[in-house]
């Protein structure tokens, strides 16, 4: 579901009234995706810091002054889809690589829609329930999901109770297919 | 098909993590993704006849090649090592990165594992 936010003059133009015409057809077809409108100079628009009309702005991520097509629409669905990270972990939260985890979290590179960390091998000790490098992540990070691998978790004598809540624990072939989904990986 | 890379920098009993990248590769060939291991600097040691291969990596890495995963090693990574082809297991060529860069160019997702 995508969230459509058009932006037109009051009264509308030629081209607000097309970029209407062709955004209501869509959303018609299309009945999963929320659509709202707004005058050209409202307080949505100021706070958006939209500045022409008729622009268009899919969930909040891409804009475009001017009109739209249907087909254009369906693109800026598509490139507007959120973005999923994966950090695969396979050192203990004493290593090193941890500080460059740290730098990478501090950056833009490390702002996404959806954090996925996976913990492989001594990994899993980042679920811990002292973990400090996990209170890190979840300070730092919106949508942070981790899952511990169930085979190197046993490796590591970690019972499940032990573990901070939320983690979830899947077996290798899960990850496999979770890390193929994700837009971006990071293996640390 | 989906495509992984799998980039192997650690030698075979240095860490763990060189039998986990193996055991990801097979779980990968398992479920259907196209599968591509690239040993690089000290995982060059895991095909190496009389170094590296003896024991559950023997297993591993002829499964491995039989199942479908293509397997190359860094030459020039191998020669440091002292590592001509002869000491290196069938079926695993030494070449030069630009298959690395290629396997990358191909990839959906590409891990590394050291």
């Amino acid at each position: 579901m995508a969230l459509l936010e058009v932006f037109v003059n009051d009264p509308p133009g030629e081209k607000c009234t097309q970029l209407m015409k062709n955004v209501k057809k869509f959303v018609s077809n299309h009945q999963e995706h929320d659509f709202k409108h707004y005058k050209q100079g409202s307080n949505v628009s100021k706070f958006l810091n939209i500045d022409s009309a008729p622009s268009i702005l899919v969930n909040r991520k891409i804009l475009l002054n001017g009109v739209a097509s249907y087909e254009g629409i369906q693109k800026l669905i598509e490139d507007s889809k959120p973005e999923e990270i994966g950090f695969v972990l396979t050192r203990s939260p004493g290593n090193n690589e941890y500080r460059v985890i740290e730098e990478i979290l501090a950056s833009p590179f490390g702002t996404f829609d959806s954090h996925n960390f996976f913990l492989l091998n001594d990994g899993v000790w980042v679920a811990r329930t002292n973990s400090p490098i996990h209170e890190y992540i979840t300070d730092t990070l919106q949508n942070v999901k981790f899952f511990c691998i169930d085979e190197y978790l046993s490796e590591a004598g970690i019972m499940k109770k032990e573990l901070r809540e939320g983690t979830e624990i899947i077996n290798l072939g899960r990850f496999v297919d979770q890390i193929m989904v994700c837009d971006r990986t990071i293996s640390l | 098909m989906k495509t992984l890379t799998i980039l192997i920098n650690s030698s075979p009993y240095s860490m763990e993590t060189t039998k986990t990248a193996m055991e990801v590769a097979q779980t990968a060939n398992d479920k259907g993704y196209n599968v591509k291991v690239y040993l690089y600097v000290d995982g060059t040691w895991l095909p190496h006849i009389k170094r590296g291969i003896e024991g559950p990596f023997k297993d591993m890495l002829e499964n491995a090649l039989n199942s479908g995963i293509e397997i190359t090693s860094c030459a020039r990574c191998a020669e440091m090592r002292e590592a001509v082809d002869e000491d290196i297991l069938d079926g695993i060529p030494l070449v030069g990165l630009f298959t690395l860069t290629n396997y990358i160019d191909e990839s959906n997702t590409v891990l590394t594992f050291r």
